[in-house]
């Protein structure tokens, strides 16, 4: 009710993607959670509209200014946006950088001679478990340039910001989980097999270095289908040892994409954005995270790993470390995959209980705006 | 200008026509080969105390102040006491170099920055050496150096090693990030 009766706030959000489908996979989500259940007004600059199309497949990447699903969408191009700021009346109430995309110098300028209101600056962050986020979220910090800026962490306690979640989503999942002619109808739309009895349907998204060979070789005999995108479905194939189906697809909406993880009974995913919605479709799941130098990614895995095992029995919680192990390239406890995919039932159960008890916590829209209305 | 990454406890900086005092500097990694800077400063002008979180590739304009080359001498009370060659000694308060105290040894050398022709800081050196006292047993087969274990060091302060180092070892410390960087040689 209070969010009803709030003022409606302009909110920039910039965007680039630097690689992969995960920045604009973000802030897209964000952009469209933020109109539609938040009142807000939102523009999200972007600089690369063709990598947004395989997202937003009504996205035209000939244009510099649409709109879609209620956002204003900009290309990141400098002239045209200082055009369109130079015709606004100012740069609005928020402006959000996603992953510190550094703001162009003119917008920054634009931003320090607002006087009303101040403009909330906000650094979108990384997700990551660990304990030290909880110590720099939303820490309200004088900046070089006059005005305040804050780093925003998304995280899974309640001292951060809490994670991605759109109202009733955990709903939606389970209406559509519930209804097999709901899975087949959209399966079909895309190409993919109708659900089976006494078979193992996983979706698999993963880098090129993935070891999809040890994967394949222990789901043999186990009547598995794995759906993967095109590209990731040809290095399988080179892969296969036999009897594992692999059924490859394009690129999906974002909406659809999560229906193949809710329809899926295990799901393989990677980097940020993907990897959060796993959680919420109730699911096992088995994260790549993103390779950074002097394994620095192996911390935030632990973390994560620590954080989600919590009430997992000590048996199955070594299974899982072992098997997200041997997929990031850490260790080579191969058996892992047996181990895993014979007690399935259990990690599943475990996965339904850890979605539900994570969306106790506020979302990260919801917590945003809050942090907005405090500092305007 | 200095990148906040290379913004130490006791540099001070310039933001809004207010001086602050670096007094406590932290080092995390973040995503995508980022990472994030958490420093605690003392307003030099109003004296009062702040926090502020950045990314490390933020600029900052910091202030060249005096130096002096000095040694650690001893504590006393919340003060700790530097001498320069000449036997000269200044006085430095705890609460300006806290986080630098994990590092204090004896006849350690460092510099003393001041302020207004006050000692205000200290400036360790950016790689130390420093024992380890404490650490788990090395695991067998692991020189990777990608998985890590605290060890703890003479001031009782743990740092994250590679699995591999012992107790007795004597590794080199990067000061600014609180990282192992090596073994010692």
């Amino acid at each position: 009710m209070i969010e009803a009766m709030q003022q409606k706030r302009i909110i920039n959000i910039f965007c680039r993607v630097v690689d992969n489908l995960g920045d604009i996979g973000v802030t897209w989500r964000l952009a469209q959670q933020l109109v539609r259940e938040k009142n807000c007004a939102v523009r999200l600059i972007v600089d690369d509209l063709k990598s947004f199309r395989k997202i937003a497949p009504d996205i035209d990447i000939d244009k510099l200014y649409q709109e879609l699903n209620g956002v204003e969408v900009l290309l990141w191009d400098e002239s045209a946006l200082g055009g369109f700021y130079k015709a606004e009346t100012g740069v609005g109430d928020v402006v959000i950088e996603a992953f510190a995309c550094a703001l162009p110098p003119f917008f920054v300028d634009l931003m320090t001679q607002q006087k009303t209101p101040v403009p909330v600056w906000i650094d979108l962050e990384y997700l990551s478990a660990e304990d030290w986020v909880e110590e720099c979220h939303a820490i309200v910090s004088m900046h070089p340039t006059g005005l305040n800026k804050t780093l925003f962490f998304p995280g899974f306690t309640e001292r951060t910001g809490g994670l991605f979640r759109e109202a009733n989503l955990l709903q939606k999942r389970d209406a559509f989980q519930e209804s097999e002619a709901a899975q087949n109808e959209w399966r079909a739309r895309f190409g993919l097999p109708s659900l089976a009895e006494k078979t193992l349907d996983i979706s698999l998204f993963c880098y090129p270095d993935a070891p999809v060979a040890p994967l394949l070789a222990g789901l043999q005999g186990r009547n598995v289908r794995i759906f993967a995108l095109k590209e990731i479905a040809a290095l399988l194939l080179q892969h296969n040892p036999g009897d594992v189906e692999i059924v490859g697809f394009d690129y999906m909406p974002q909406e659809d994409f999560e229906r193949l993880l809710w329809t899926s009974d295990v799901n393989f995913v990677r980097g940020e954005d993907s990897f959060l919605r796993a959680l919420w479709a109730g699911r096992p799941y088995i994260w790549q995270i993103y390779t950074q130098d002097e394994g620095a990614h192996y911390v935030k895995l632990d973390a994560f790993l620590r954080r989600y095992s919590q009430n997992l029995d000590p048996k199955h919680a070594e299974v899982l470390a072992d098997l997200s192990g041997m997929w990031n390239l850490r260790g080579t406890k191969t058996e892992s995959v047996t181990a895993f995919f014979d007690d399935l039932p259990a990690f599943a159960a475990f996965a339904r209980i850890r979605a539900e008890e994570q969306a106790r916590q506020d979302d990260l829209a919801t917590q945003l705006l809050r942090f907005i209305e405090d500092n305007l | 200008m200095k990148f906040a990454q290379e913004v130490r406890s006791g540099n001070v900086v310039k933001m809004n026509n207010n001086l602050l005092l670096v007094t406590k500097s932290e080092f995390s990694k973040s995503g995508r080969n980022a990472s994030v800077m958490k420093f605690k400063f003392k307003n030099l002008i109003s004296g009062s105390p702040s926090e502020g979180i950045y990314k490390s590739d933020e600029k900052f304009d910091d202030v060249i102040l005096d130096r002096k080359d000095v040694m650690y001498s001893y504590a006393s009370g919340d003060d700790y006491v530097f001498m320069d060659s000449e036997f000269n000694s200044y006085e430095v308060s705890k609460e300006f170099i806290e986080d630098s105290l994990k590092y204090l040894k004896e006849e350690m050398p460092c510099e003393i920055v001041f302020y207004e022709g006050k000692p205000l800081s200290i400036q360790l050196p950016i790689k130390l050496v420093r024992e380890v006292v404490y650490t788990e047993p090395a695991v067998k087969g692991d020189t990777s150096g990608k998985v890590m274990k605290k060890a703890k060091l003479e001031s009782g302060y743990e740092i994250d090693v590679p699995a591999f180092i012992e107790i007795g070892e004597k590794i080199e410390i990067d000061t600014r990030t609180d990282e192992y960087v090596s073994r010692a040689k």
